[in-house]
Order: structure tokens, then C-alpha cells, then sequence
């Protein structure tokens, strides 16, 4: 009878022990091993549009109609990556992936001013008594400290309406993330006041998307 | 002794096997995954958050997906009907609801274990009842109003409202009431 319960425990204590490793460990080395494969195919501090398998590892529901492009940010080494392109014209939404697989920041179209995109991520670990730099506008570029080195943004954009997914898909094309010296804020600053005014501009010209389609009307009743 | 430890491998083995099936069936549990319910519908809007309820996370990674962002926007999925059948491409189904109080939405048809969607509608196209309501059908064959078309291989689906600039107050109360009811017709 002891050597049933022996055998009971045995069997009870690998069941546990591989539960909480599946449970806690499978999903930080799945996102870890996710991480590696997009440094693999996409490269660092570039942006590409996703598509095919690849979008399927990174979105779990992909909209046919919706946008997607992602970019590996490497911020380790004394430079930072900047997001920096047209106005989509259509809501979006930027989330960044730590290597755990973490959301360490999210943003959508409503919470940046109008007109072009450009958002800086630079590498600014915890200070000693753990306070974290948060998010600011510098001129009319967001600066987003990021507590880790290297992290993977995800961009989604779904059109209003099925007429403006290729306008859409061709301005997500023209999306550049790519690296720039840490310390050239100066530079940076000045560049984006100039962005500034190109940006008012861009606000004010006429859209170049087609309009919805008008609501079908319900005939009025005899 | 050969013998002793061949048979505690097996049993470590056996049990090792048992406590993965028992995390994957936890995971794939709306109730222990820490599911948002409201009728057929459920989501888990914190997955992707740091501190997200182990099962939730776990749950995106058997699909080989990362969690979404928690801010301004939610996955609602079905899998079942509001009578708790699973929901079949063979069956067509009536789905009544409500404007919701968001800027945008998107109902998409998927097959059950994710991938591209095969069906979508878009709010923009939604056709509204006379009292302001949504009426979509889904099924095989077309139908007047809003339909979405199942897929012409039988199998299991899931069903996924995504929706876009989502309040803080609102999100609660969507995450509490159901956006639309599911109801199923007549099956093949």
C-alpha cells in the first residue's frame, strides 16, 4: 500500500513540477524564441510590412482589410530608433513587445498630435530608486524611454472602410524606423520643427482617400 | 535497481505529461484563464500586461501569437452560441446587438484555431435596424441585411468583435454585457 502512495507522489510531483514550468517558463521562452526569429528576418532599426506567416506569429486574429509592419528596436548602444512617416489617415495602433513578450508601451493615433508620425525610442533604464523616464513631446516629436535594450514594435492600421486599404498599405510603406546617435537631440529638435510646419501642411491639404460609401437608405414606409 | 528506476522514469514521464495537458486544458478554460464573460462572448483584455494572470499568457502563446495592447481597444471572441454549442460552419446563426459605445468595430470569422479572417464586417458597413440596432446573420447561403459567409469546409469557428477607441468607463460595462446575442438557425 506504501509503495502505491510512493508512486502516487512520484507521479503527482512530475505532474506539478511540468504544470508550473509550462505554465510560468513555455510562454517567456516562446516570446524570447519569437523575438530571436524576427531579429533573424526583419533585421534591427528597420521597418517592414508583415504578411504571410510571419504577421500570424505576431497577430492572433490578422484582419484582412488592416495593415500590419513591425520593427526590431535595438537601443543598446548608445543610439535610438525613430518611427517616422506619413499620416495614415486611418486609426492605428503601436504597441511594443519587451523580449518577454511584455506590452512595455502602447499608443494609438488618438493620443499623438495630427500629421506626420515620429516617435523617438531611446534606452533609459531604471533610475537607483526605480523611478522610470516617462514619455514626453519634444517639439512635435515623442520621445518614449524604454526600459529595456531591444524590444519589437507592432504597427496595426485598419482602414475606415475596405476603400482605403490601399492607400493605406501605401503609406504604411513609407514608414522608416531606423537608428540615430543617442546624443543628437539638438539635431533632432531642429529637424522636427521643420516637420512641424510640413506636418501643419499635410493636416490642412485635402484627403486623398475616397469617402465611405454613403449608409443605404431604408425606402420610406407606404 | 535497473528495473526501479526504468519505472520511475515512466511515472515521472506520465506525470510530467498529465501536468502539461492539465496546463494547456487550464489555458483553453475561460473560468481559470481569467476570462472577461458576457454571454457567449469572453476576452482577456490584461494578457499582454506584466503582471497578466499566467494561464491568459500562456493561452496567446499556444497560438503563437503576442498578447495584444491592453490600451484602447479589445478582442472579444465566441466560440459557442448563447445555448453553448460550439459554433459550425454547417449552421447558420442570427447575431442581434447594439451600436456600441466605441469609435469602431470590426466583426471577423475565423476558423477555430485562429489564422486569417475568412469573413469581416465593418461598422462603417454595418445596415441598422428602424431602432438603431445591428442585426448580422452568418451562413453559407446569402442573406438581406448584414451576412457574413461561412466558410465552405465543415469545422468548428470562432467568432471575434474587435473593437477600436474604447473609453476607460466604457470598458468595464463592454466587458459586462454581451455586444450581441448568438443564435443559431437551421444546420446542413
Amino acid at each position: 500500500m506504501m509503495r502505491l502512495f510512493y508512486w502516487i507522489g512520484v507521479f503527482l510531483l512530475g505532474a506539478v513540477v511540468a504544470h508550473l514550468v509550462f505554465v510560468l517558463i513555455m510562454p517567456k521562452y516562446e516570446a524570447r524564441a519569437l523575438v530571436g526569429r524576427l531579429h533573424q528576418q526583419l533585421g534591427v532599426n528597420a521597418f517592414t510590412p508583415l504578411q504571410g506567416p510571419l504577421l500570424r506569429r505576431l497577430v492572433r486574429h490578422p484582419l484582412p482589410d488592416a495593415t500590419y509592419g513591425a520593427c526590431v528596436l535595438d537601443i543598446s548602444t548608445q543610439q535610438a530608433t525613430i518611427l517616422r512617416g506619413p499620416a495614415l489617415r486611418a486609426p492605428w495602433a503601436l504597441t511594443v513587445h519587451s523580449p518577454r513578450g511584455d506590452v512595455i508601451y502602447a499608443i494609438t493615433d488618438r493620443h499623438v498630435p495630427a500629421g506626420t508620425i515620429d516617435i523617438r525610442f531611446e534606452h533609459r533604464p531604471p533610475a537607483e530608486n526605480g523611478i522610470i523616464a516617462l514619455p514626453r513631446m519634444q517639439q512635435r516629436q515623442l520621445v518614449v524611454p524604454l526600459t529595456v535594450p531591444r524590444a519589437v514594435m507592432v504597427l496595426e492600421v485598419f482602414p475606415w472602410h475596405p476603400g482605403q486599404v490601399r492607400l493605406v498599405r501605401d503609406l504604411v510603406s513609407e514608414l522608416q524606423c531606423r537608428s540615430v546617435p543617442l546624443a543628437s537631440d539638438a539635431g533632432a529638435a531642429g529637424a522636427a520643427a521643420n516637420r512641424a510646419g510640413n506636418a501643419t501642411t499635410a493636416t490642412d491639404a485635402q484627403p486623398r482617400q475616397p469617402m465611405p460609401r454613403a449608409r443605404p437608405q431604408r425606402a420610406p414606409a407606404p | 535497481m535497473l528495473r526501479e528506476m526504468l519505472v520511475l522514469f515512466i511515472v515521472l514521464l506520465a506525470g510530467a505529461i498529465a501536468g502539461v495537458m492539465s496546463a494547456r486544458w487550464a489555458a483553453d478554460h475561460p473560468t481559470l484563464a481569467g476570462a472577461a464573460r458576457a454571454g457567449a462572448w469572453q476576452a482577456w483584455p490584461d494578457a499582454g500586461v506584466a503582471d497578466a494572470m499566467p494561464y491568459a499568457r500562456l493561452r496567446y502563446y499556444l497560438d503563437g501569437a503576442l498578447p495584444p495592447s491592453p490600451v484602447d481597444r479589445l478582442e472579444l471572441l465566441a466560440l459557442r452560441d448563447d445555448d453553448g454549442k460550439a459554433l459550425v460552419s454547417d449552421c447558420d446563426y442570427e447575431l442581434q446587438g447594439r451600436m456600441l459605445p466605441v469609435r469602431s468595430w470590426i466583426m471577423s470569422v475565423h476558423a477555430v484555431h485562429g489564422g486569417p479572417a475568412s469573413a469581416l464586417l465593418h461598422a462603417e458597413d454595418a445596415v441598422l435596424e428602424p431602432d438603431g440596432s445591428v442585426r448580422v446573420r452568418l451562413g453559407r447561403q446569402v442573406q438581406p441585411g448584414n451576412w457574413l459567409a461561412l466558410p465552405p469546409d465543415d469545422g468548428r469557428l470562432r467568432l471575434v468583435l474587435h473593437l477600436f477607441g474604447i473609453s476607460p468607463l466604457e470598458r468595464e460595462r463592454i466587458l459586462k454585457r454581451a455586444p450581441f446575442s448568438i443564435r443559431r438557425g437551421k444546420c446542413a
